[in-house]
């Protein structure tokens, strides 16, 4: 879905580069660790197909025990809410909701300590979000049930 | 009040239509009649006469009796009467149940008042309604354009028949080609390539098309076209089925009251026709979504004529749905419906058409092979509006909406509340028609053409009726019966959603659209074949992503413990795994279904894996073997549920 379209959405100032590394003494390729709340914040997509004026806000928690909470406000109205698991294999990430949907696209990522980057399979779109420390009691105070 | 004949032409229908707003509705004593300056103040005169036949009525008295007739012929103004619908021998009980015995054909006298003798009617004590005839019209919308040569094949596509236009119907199988439309989608269609290698049709399931007549000796339909055996074999001027109509062979014209089925008043029926049963791989013309395998294995088209020249009288529609009741039909086609904003309740609609909801009940409540009942399928109008147009959005019938070939609601079509269900409509494009839907014309009025394209929920509404009735062929081969009830939730949730796609803007002939309006208001979502026919079987589908690696999860099929059950294999066979293009075989990883496909298409194959441990036993203990028959579908165009990820 979202491959089809650009938003205008207030860009939060680009974060995140190097990650923090771990010492890597013995040379094992590093753990990467997505676990956390995360707010949508740069969408580059280098495919557009039309222009919209809605806005997007998108807020995701993924759990240590693999599982995932997706808040979603597209346009107008109430957030929507799906859950679903998640699988991170190097830095190879794909997962499916809880109705047995497949994720739009599986992503490569790069993450630190304040961003996580997703890019899709076909390298068509680029999301980026920040960390945050929860999500904030204004979506819970708006979610359509 | 003069008659004023509206026809629908879709974003062009400006006339105006100045409805006289509905008067006040006091229910004064039984028998009393009370009238004011504008209306008419009865309980018995179920609607007004705005947009109504100025020439009759439709009566319904409390017994079909002599003398309840002759009391209705002495109503001054009154020039004759006679049954509203045609009384078949052998249906005397449901002709009751339905009170269809009781409703009377009035004709007005030239120059008298139609409201005036409604009135004097509504007066008499065996009187029960009156009904005054109100309009029909198409809801095609006819940028007519005719067929070049068919277009190129592409290799990408492996085209199941050889009927050369097949590569231009997009909306049975979408490979994106821009002809179709800037924004062509691979996989926007009705999904109906691989289904058609399981069934095509079965000449037992009968379509009536209640609209224009069908040109039923045109090259790419006669084969599919229902013939009345004993009228065929009979005597020509003797009605030789003792149903009340003489050499009624392929159906009859209710619009004319007349034998002759007039194909040259408009070629709507005969296109609606074409997509539901044009005959398949047969060499020539086009495909129909019902229309067989070449081997005279299609349904059967039955033209119930109800319109001429794209009106639709209300007397001859009713008639021509009872017949098609009568004479075997499992499912209608009815591309047609009120202007605009005329009914916007499923109550006002019961309430002022009675006689017309009591048909439709009477042919939901005929059985044939396959299901207790018939299915009734409307065109859900092509005003724009964002609530379904009537008959159409009545809650019990199956209306559709129309899609472009980007997969993405045309311009012109209603939605929302009241709209079941999107199927293909086509849409024009600026130069050329290829975006619109192509099916058999009349050559005699199109130029000497045989194919032509059209646009409209005229269009959708077949493609859905097709469906129906490709639909009960499958279940009629596997041996399945269902309550009518049952098989319209099968169709209603054989779909796939496009409110993912349903973001942004959408420019088109019909001007800049937002999409997001659309979103909960196409019903069930976009039709899909394969999955109804997984639906019938009982084999639960899955979905994969063409271009990628899917890890399918396989919850579904191996219950809640399937992410860690150890798995056998697969076993695909050499044509399943062709139609998704796979270059390996799929295999089981990570507790999932790891499928690479490389081409949009549909596929089962079985999955075996073990029960009750992680090897088989016999010798050692251990599990046993279970197994499963899986369906995946694979389209670009890939529904999800909405989530962002």
């Amino acid at each position: 879905m979202k491959k089809f379209f650009a938003f205008a959405i207030v860009v939060l100032t680009v974060l995140g580069t190097a990650s923090c590394r771990k010492n890597n003494l013995s040379g094992e390729k590093e753990v990467l660790d997505i676990v956390g709340v995360w707010e949508l914040s740069a969408i580059d997509i280098t495919k557009a197909a039309t222009l919209g004026d809605e806005t997007v806000n998108v807020y995701v928690d993924f759990a240590p025990d693999n599982s995932f909470t997706l808040y979603q406000l597209l346009g107008e109205g109430r957030y929507s809410v799906y859950t679903g698991s998640w699988t991170l294999s190097g830095d190879y990430l794909f997962g499916n909701y809880s109705d047995g949907s497949n994720w739009a696209s599986s992503y490569t990522i790069t993450v630190s300590k304040v961003a996580l980057v997703l890019t899709t399979s076909d390298g068509s779109q680029i999301t980026t979000y920040r960390r945050i420390d929860e999500v904030p009691a204004s979506v819970f105070e708006n979610i359509k049930y | 009040m003069k008659m004023k004949q509206y026809r629908i032409l879709g974003v062009l229908a400006a006339a105006s239509l100045m409805l006289a707003s509905c008067a006040d509705r006091v229910a004064p004593e039984k028998g009393t009649v009370v009238r004011d300056a504008h209306s008419f103040v009865s309980a018995k005169i179920v609607n007004t006469s705005v947009n109504a036949s100025a020439s009759e009525l439709m009566v319904q008295v409390g017994a079909n009796t002599r003398e309840n007739i002759m009391s209705l012929e002495a109503v001054p103004g009154v020039a004759s009467v006679e049954p509203l619908f045609f009384h078949t021998p052998g249906k005397e009980e449901m002709e009751a149940r339905f009170g269809l015995d009781r409703w009377m054909l009035v004709s007005v006298a030239g120059g008298k008042s139609v409201e005036a003798v409604a009135e004097s009617i509504a007066g008499l004590d065996k009187v029960e309604k009156v009904e005054f005839s109100h309009l029909i019209s198409r809801g095609g919308e006819l940028h007519v354009a005719s067929c070049d040569v068919p277009g190129p094949v592409t290799k990408a596509v492996d085209y199941p028949f050889d009927d050369p236009y097949l590569v231009d119907q997009w909306h049975y199988i979408n490979n994106g080609d821009v002809r179709a439309g800037a924004g062509a989608r691979i996989g926007a269609d009705i999904n109906v390539k691989d289904a058609w290698s399981l069934c095509a049709g079965d000449p037992d399931i009968i379509v009536g098309v209640i609209d224009e007549g069908i040109k039923w000796n045109h090259p790419d339909l006669a084969d599919n076209m229902w013939v009345n055996e004993a009228e065929f074999n009979g005597t020509e001027g003797v009605d030789d089925d003792g149903n009340g109509l003489v050499d009624d062979i392929y159906g009859y014209n209710f619009a004319l009251r007349d034998t002759t089925i007039t194909y040259t008043s408009g070629i709507h029926g005969t296109h609606c026709a074409g997509t539901i049963a044009a005959v398949n791989n047969n060499g020539i013309g086009v495909c129909g979504v019902a229309g067989g395998t070449g081997k005279g294995d299609g349904c059967r088209l039955m033209s119930a004529q109800a319109a001429y020249k794209g009106s639709f009288p209300m007397a001859g529609t009713l008639r021509a749905v009872k017949y098609a009741a009568d004479n075997g039909a499992a499912v209608i086609n009815c591309s047609y419906g009120y202007s605009g904003d005329d009914i916007t309740s499923d109550s006002q609609y019961a309430t002022n058409y009675p006689a017309e909801l009591a048909i439709y009940e009477y042919f939901e409540n005929t059985p044939n092979d396959v299901t207790d009942g018939g299915i009734c399928v409307f065109s859900a109008g092509n005003d724009g509006l964002d609530h379904c147009e009537y008959p159409a959005g009545y809650y019990k019938f199956i209306s559709v909406g129309a899609l472009a070939s980007d997969y993405l609601p045309a311009y012109y079509s209603s939605y929302g509340p009241g709209t079941s269900i999107f199927a293909p409509g086509g849409e024009v494009q600026s130069g050329n028609a290829y975006g619109e839907v192509l099916s058999t014309v009349v050559p005699e009025i199109s130029n000497g053409d045989e194919y032509a394209f059209a646009q409209g929920t005229s269009m959708s509404a077949p493609h859905m009726t097709g469906v129906v009735a490709l639909g009960l062929s499958y279940a009629k081969k596997l041996g399945k019966k269902y309550t009518r009830d049952e098989f319209k939730s099968l169709l209603l949730t054989s779909t796939n959603s496009i409110d993912d796609l349903l973001v942004g803007t959408r420019t088109s002939y019909g001007g800049t659209k937002q999409l997001y309006k659309y979103r909960g208001g196409t019903g069930a979502g976009a039709i899909d074949v394969w999955k109804l026919f997984m639906n019938i079987e009982g084999t639960p589908c899955l979905e994969a992503i063409q271009g990628e690696t899917n890890f399918v999860d396989l919850e579904e099929y191996f219950g809640g413990n399937a992410s860690s059950l150890t798995y056998l294999g697969v076993e695909i066979s050499d044509r399943d795994k062709a139609s998704l293009g796979l270059e390996e075989d799929p295999v089981i990883q990570y507790g999932r279904l790891k499928i690479t496909p490389t081409k949009y298409g549909s596929a089962k194959f079985v999955i075996r894996a073990v029960n009750g441990g992680t090897e088989i036993g016999g010798v050692k203990e251990g599990g046993m073997e279970i197994s499963r028959t899986v369906s995946v579908i694979c389209r670009p165009v890939v529904s999800k549920n909405g989530g962002w990820l």
